[in-house]
């Protein structure tokens, strides 16, 4: 049996921020969702957090919650992988971007080099030093457990020490019709680890339920139920954060080897 | 990202310079470029440069009731590799189980800026023309075309997701979700990436040259590339032709900037390194480089010291086949496979078309003509936008 | 001070979203990119647009555009040795 420990998680909603160490509610009477200050979230700078499009706020807030360490200069991370899942996308900015265009010579390049969901990734990576493999993937509304997913393949593939796995979706008016922030962040960890994991995602050559969380008593949850293709239809997992420190997880995928 | 050797057993392809394996490799005979004016929408201020347009409507040969300009390539391509593989000929309930895994960026933004244009002309919200935008639509369209329930993912890892997707779908099959994998790239022109591209100040007014001295920026082009790929067990069983093997896929991350690449090329260097460390090859068993070359002052540099740092003062035969298809984005790296297996089926290396002299500051000399070369290894890079970077090694089928 | 060089912060501000900065932050003397404001090349051809937009003066090419944003007063001398006549601007 393989064991890949989740170390770390974070998450950013429309009801607060926190990790499973600690959450805190948005204020009573802040929009909801909330516009994202970098100050509310960290006390750690980082100057650039402004200029960042909604998707990679979210994405980037979410990493924050894990508290990695960030690096020295010239400090970098070959080792980690780096996995982002979104359903939605830049939609946000591309509207945004276009929006720009619409005026003579206003073709922003700012915007412009947020409409693809994978920028979310550089900057991800350029704030932690991250240079292993990285990855952005789309797969409908279960985009954020395939990046988990995927990721635990890379650290099973030995091609990854860890791996940051994300899933983010964020969006406001006109491109959806109601404002979306929903992004949860995962350390996962091929061990072995000083830090306690949180719970582990166990691979085994038969088809069972195959996460257990290593601390029952602990507030984190996970459950994973994989569908093996050989059932004959993939189902699209689902995954969203559905309380604070609780992580449920619908129709996930199982392995099977 | 890959293990044991995966087989090639179709090809589909929708470029400015053919739609077809056999017209590409012509056209890359022939040294013609598919580069010429934009027609697909008129823009006052970009619309003087040069892109690669696809002839013809892709939506004719589709197979799709409806979609965006980037599903409609991206299933002409999926059909043509699915065909050439014979998977139709699967038992139903394993046919169904083929995969899809694509990669695009721009998606349905053609669709979506039509519905900007309506929402500030007329203060109208249509969101049906948002339907085919999530990066997930071609992947979906192509499902839907095929009758294919699978592993279904789309990459998006800017210019290197064609690449990302075959690494990705190389992983899949190893991890035992599918048996096959139809795996490749997708890309229409749009106004944001004329537009964007444009704002950037690296698009080239007379076409892209790839590691030219005078080069001035890329020119965008729009396109769709699949690859039929299988285990090597499940192809034999099944008596499927085997095209080409890829023996390893490799991916790195430059962490430095949004758009400029690392410029000592390392992230590039590290990509392809990782790439012949799956395949288990040194680095002279590479006979020719299929480079992303986009013809931008940077990425050229960058991706050149790269090359000279992996293959020390043995650089193999290098060529960008940009200037041929124009950069597809999220296709290039799905189109620069096909052309590699191309070069290995024929035994002939692709001209760097546009190169007039060798930029000297980047120390590599491209194959300046399409001709005769043994061709056995051959390695192809892709490197995106964010610092995403995608190398595949690919081997002849003999 | 020089009112354009005012402006010019605050367009400079806004154009690039400095949510952590404010126009009094910018020194008019010192350099815009590498250290200080940590302005990137994309940030750069941002300001482009900006110039575009509010002052009517289009650049082209890279090397113009690096000359021009040495710092907010080498930018504000662009403009107006560049400015059309009675061309509208702020």
């Amino acid at each position: 049996m393989i064991h890949i420990a989740i170390t770390a998680c974070g998450c950013v909603d429309d009801e607060g921020f926190g990790s499973a160490r600690v959450w805190t509610a948005w204020p009573q009477d802040a929009a909801t969702p909330p516009r994202l200050r970098w100050s509310t979230l960290s006390q750690r700078p980082f100057d650039r957090f402004g200029r960042l499009d909604l998707l990679c706020k979210a994405a980037v807030a979410a990493a924050e919650m894990l508290e990695l360490p960030v690096p020295e200069p010239g400090e970098s991370r070959p080792d980690t992988a780096l996995v982002l899942g979104t359903d939605l996308g830049c939609i946000d900015v591309d509207l945004r971007f276009c929006r720009s265009m619409a005026e003579e010579g206003g073709a922003s390049p700012k915007l412009f080099s947020y409409t693809l969901p994978s920028t979310a990734l550089g900057e991800l990576a350029i704030r932690h030093q991250v240079t292993g493999p990285n990855l952005c993937l789309s797969a409908g509304p279960g985009s954020g457990l395939l990046a988990l997913w995927e990721g635990a393949k890379l650290l099973l593939a030995g091609e990854a020490r860890c791996c940051i796995a994300i899933g983010a979706e964020a969006a406001a008016p006109p491109a959806v019709p109601e404002p979306i922030l929903r992004a949860c962040a995962f350390l996962l960890d091929r061990g072995p680890t000083d830090r306690e994991p949180l719970a582990t995602l166990s691979f085994a050559r038969d088809d069972e339920a195959l996460c257990r969380a290593t601390r029952p008593d602990r507030p984190l949850r996970c459950l994973f139920r994989f569908a093996t293709r050989r059932d004959g239809i993939h189902t699209s997992p689902a995954l969203y954060l559905k309380a604070p420190r609780t992580l449920v997880c619908r129709e996930a995928l199982v392995v099977a080897r | 990202m890959c293990r044991q050797r995966v087989a090639v057993t179709g090809l589909g392809i929708v470029s400015a310079v053919g739609c077809s394996p056999a017209a590409v490799w012509a056209a890359i005979e022939r040294e013609a470029s598919g580069l010429g004016a934009l027609s697909l929408f008129p823009s006052q201020r970009c619309g003087h440069i040069p892109v690669a347009e696809v002839r013809g409507e892709p939506a004719d040969r589709s197979g799709l009731r409806s979609g965006s300009r980037t599903d409609h390539l991206a299933a002409c391509a999926a059909r043509d590799a699915f065909a050439q593989a014979a998977l139709e000929a699967l038992p139903e309930a394993l046919r169904r189980q083929v995969g899809v895994v694509l990669g695009t960026t721009t998606g349905g933004i053609l669709d979506s800026e039509a519905f900007l244009e309506r929402l500030l002309a007329q203060g109208e919200l249509a969101p049906e023309l948002l339907r085919h935008h999530p990066p997930a639509s071609p992947a979906e369209a192509v499902a839907g075309a095929l009758d294919l329930v699978g592993f279904r993912a789309t990459v998006s890892t800017a210019c290197a997701s064609g690449a990302t997707a075959i690494a990705v779908a190389c992983d899949a099959l190893a991890a035992g979700e599918a048996d096959a994998v139809l795996a490749g790239g997708a890309d229409s022109l749009s106004r944001l990436t004329v537009n964007g591209f444009g704002s950037l100040l690296n698009v080239a007014a007379d076409g892209c040259r790839p590691f030219d001295a005078g080069r001035t920026g890329l020119s965008l082009g729009e396109g769709a590339a699949v690859l039929a790929l299988e285990t090597e067990q499940h192809a034999r069983e099944r008596g499927a032709p085997i095209l080409a093997w890829i023996l390893g896929c490799g991916s790195s991350c430059d962490a430095y900037h949004a758009t400029a690449p690392r410029p000592d090329g390392s992230g590039a260097a590290a990509a392809m390194r990782a790439a012949l460390a799956v395949a288990q090859l040194e680095p002279q068993a590479v006979d020719y480089v299929n480079a992303h070359g986009t013809g931008t002052r940077d990425n050229d540099l960058a991706e050149g010291l790269a090359l000279r740092a992996v293959f020390g003062d043995r650089v193999p035969a290098v060529s960008s086949t940009k200037r041929f298809f124009g950069h597809t984005l999220a296709a290039a790296g799905a189109i620069e496979a096909v052309v590699c297996i191309l070069a290995l089926e024929h035994q002939r290396v692709p001209a760097n078309l546009g190169l007039r002299q060798a930029d000297p500051e980047i120390g590599i000399h491209p194959v300046p003509h399409t001709c005769d070369a043994q061709v056995r290894v051959a390695l192809s890079n892709s490197l995106g936008f964010g610092g995403s970077n995608g190398s595949i090694v690919l081997a002849r089928a003999s | 001070m020089d009112a354009l060089v005012d402006t010019l912060r605050k367009q400079i501000v806004e154009a690039l979203s400095l949510e952590e900065s404010t126009p009094e932050d910018i020194d008019p003397t010192a350099p815009l990119f590498g250290a200080g404001l940590g302005l990137d090349s994309i940030d750069a051809l941002e300001l482009v647009v900006m110039v575009e937009k509010n002052h009517g003066i289009r650049i082209v090419e890279l090397e113009v555009g690096r000359r021009a944003f040495a710092s907010v007063n080498a930018l504000a001398d662009f403009i107006r040795t560049n400015q059309k006549p009675c061309a509208d601007s702020e």
